[in-house]
């Protein structure tokens, strides 16, 4: 008994640290540059992969993204493939006339990760993509690279061979990242529902996120899942308990989410989509009981401050059950907020919603899609983070996004789709 | 981990005495009451470094204990047990306003227990522990939460008559659902208030 009480308080940690990648002293050159937007959009493309496909998978989707910190902004390139959930994410430059990425990857369905760099030499691409007017056909981009494990020096092959255009066949079709950008129990370096997350998100191909929204005792929305202080989301501080029995003076002050980032306020979260990301799309997921004002007059605002910002940004007000559609329409001129009914399409209608939202297990429900389309709204679908059914939805299915907490996952899928 | 604990609850009900123990035989059967309290340290980790803010972390704090095995003629005993441990406290001074934080638990456990050899006797409890936090920073919070939980305690009985015992125990307190566990060293009084 006592060894099965042992056992029974023993739990193994997994953890994936993003590895070191700062020991290539080539990228580490003094003289090495930055890449030109001309470059970067040239190199976008899906990759076959001549070497290293054993462990990736044949097909990989290249995609350049960006975000603004401290007024710099800051690119990078990520690779996603098609086996185990692989991505790696490099950042750029160019040297003595060669392309070099330098990054590292990582399996979401394992612990696995390590450095990956790639070299885009001059008889490879590299003299094309960095002229003025590069153009890019079947076999004209060749990188070649090595990766390794952990931070171990990278030593394994990895070849990718330029093979077409990313698929671009809907070009509203939102990747949606859940909780901001994933899990942090999916061992992301970053903590789910915070503004790192947000500023990380775009590095796994999302394009919109869905966040969590509660308020505190003082009434302030904030980002949290759980209802409760706990271990999953926050390190230990010594406060338990219901989240809404603190203020957020007290929660900013005392409480750290996994990775040591603060709470943030949903106006933190939106300042970071407005002003240091791309990303087109918020769908703020009601976690609170009560009235919404305080959400809608948010959203009203950085409706506005994206609009003024030239911004092309839709924040929705998420309606998950009953009594969040009561509580919605309790809202005055409820039928002009821009909001997201998970219930069926006779709420949606009910409510004017801009989109309608059902779960994955109910398939791809193609005639309500187009129902929906019909009536000018948005069609998302959630949960999905199995491949397969992410493959599924966007070959059989009609849904303008798909939320996953595998972002990767269904750029590539979307990406390398013909 | 019930399956275990219900075979091995098994093969102790019929395990043949082997080391030099209270003979069952010469013991009537009976309920014993404990209750008892000392002092205990807080051994998990505290670590408040992403806070930011410098904190006075307090690992030592009263533990009190309040038990009811059912003693019967064979060696395993078997009760509930609850009590008190105060895992931690630590404050900190943000400008000028200063904030305590005090976390502490009251446990609920079902318990074995079997003396081991003479006067020793183990325990081991599992159950939930309420936890409740008291914080004080720009107003007050009391607020709580359950964990999962076990404990294993290791005592000394000196008889004192022929119902009542002093003890010493050693307990290790853990909460493993929120990471909390404690060592703490009491002094306990055990009365067997029913006996037949």
């Amino acid at each position: 008994m006592l060894v099965s009480l042992f056992l029974l308080s023993c739990k193994k940690d997994y953890q994936s640290p993003v590895p070191d990648t700062t020991g290539w002293d080539l990228f580490n050159d003094a003289s090495a540059a930055t890449l030109s937007t001309t470059t970067k959009n040239a190199m976008e493309g899906v990759y076959n992969l001549e070497a290293g496909a054993e462990t990736f998978g044949q097909l990989a989707a290249i995609k350049w993204s960006y975000v603004i910190k401290s007024g710099d902004t800051l690119y990078h390139v990520s690779g996603f493939f098609g086996k185990d959930i692989a991505y790696f994410i490099c950042e750029g430059k160019k040297l003595n006339g060669e392309i070099l990425l330098n990054g590292y990857w990582r399996k979401m369905v394992s612990t696995e990760t390590g450095i990956m760099r790639i070299t885009i030499n001059a008889a490879n691409g590299s003299a094309n993509l960095l002229a003025p007017n590069p153009v890019v056909t079947k076999g004209s981009i060749i990188m070649e690279g090595v990766y390794g494990n952990g931070s171990e020096t990278p030593m394994n092959p990895i070849t990718l061979s330029y093979d077409r255009t990313l698929n671009s066949s809907r070009p509203n079709f939102k990747i949606m990242a859940h909780r901001s950008g994933g899990r942090t129990s999916d061992l992301l370096p970053v903590s789910e529902n915070s503004v790192e997350m947000i500023l990380k998100t775009p590095e796994f191909g999302s394009t919109g996120i869905e966040i969590d929204v509660r308020y505190t005792k003082d009434g302030i929305p904030i980002i949290y899942h759980d209802d409760n202080i706990n271990l999953r989301e926050t390190q230990k501080s010594g406060l338990v308990g219901p989240i809404t029995n603190y203020t957020y003076d007290q929660l900013s002050t005392f409480v750290r989410l996994i990775h040591g980032e603060k709470i943030p306020t949903l106006r933190q979260a939106l300042d970071a989509v407005v002003y240091q990301t791309q990303l087109s799309f918020v769908w703020l997921d009601s976690k609170f009981n009560g009235a919404a004002d305080s959400v809608r007059a948010i959203q009203k605002e950085y409706l506005a401050k994206a609009a003024a910002n030239g911004r092309l940004l839709q924040i929705v007000i998420g309606i998950p059950t009953k009594t969040e559609f009561d509580n919605f329409l309790a809202l005055p001129n409820y039928k002009n907020i821009p909001s997201l009914c998970e219930l069926n399409t006779d709420a949606v209608e009910y409510c004017n919603s801009v989109v309608w939202a059902p779960r994955f297990t109910e398939g791809t429900q193609n005639e309500k899609v187009a129902l929906m389309h019909a009536q000018g709204r948005l069609a998302f679908v959630w949960t999905l983070d199995v491949p397969e059914f992410i493959t599924k939805f966007i070959k059989e299915g009609n849904f303008d996004a798909i939320l996953s907490n595998f972002p990767s996952c269904v750029a590539y899928n979307y990406y390398v789709q013909q | 981990m019930l399956l275990l604990m219900v075979l091995l609850t098994i093969g102790n009900l019929f395990a043949q005495e082997v080391i030099k123990t209270d003979l069952p035989e010469k013991r009537n059967k009976s309920f014993q009451l404990t209750v008892g309290g000392g002092m205990s340290y807080y051994i998990a980790a505290v670590n408040n470094e992403s806070i930011g803010i410098q904190t006075n972390v307090l690992r030592t704090g009263p533990a009190a204990t309040i038990r009811v095995m059912w003693q019967p003629q064979f060696r395993l005993r078997l009760g509930i047990e609850t009590g008190f441990t105060n895992f931690y406290s630590y404050s900190l001074k943000n400008g000028n306003i200063n904030g305590k934080v005090q976390l502490s638990a009251i446990p609920i456990l079902v318990t074995w227990s079997m003396p081991v050899v003479k006067r020793v006797r183990i325990y081991a409890g599992f159950g939930s522990y309420f936890l409740t936090s008291h914080l004080n920073y720009a107003g007050k919070v009391k607020s709580t939460t359950f964990s999962l939980g076990s404990n294993i305690a290791l005592s000394y009985t000196q008889p004192v008559s022929k119902k009542v015992e002093i003890a010493v125990e050693g307990k290790w307190a853990n909460a493993f659902e929120t990471k909390d566990n404690a060592l703490s060293l009491q002094l306990h009084f055990c009365w067997n208030f029913w006996e037949w």
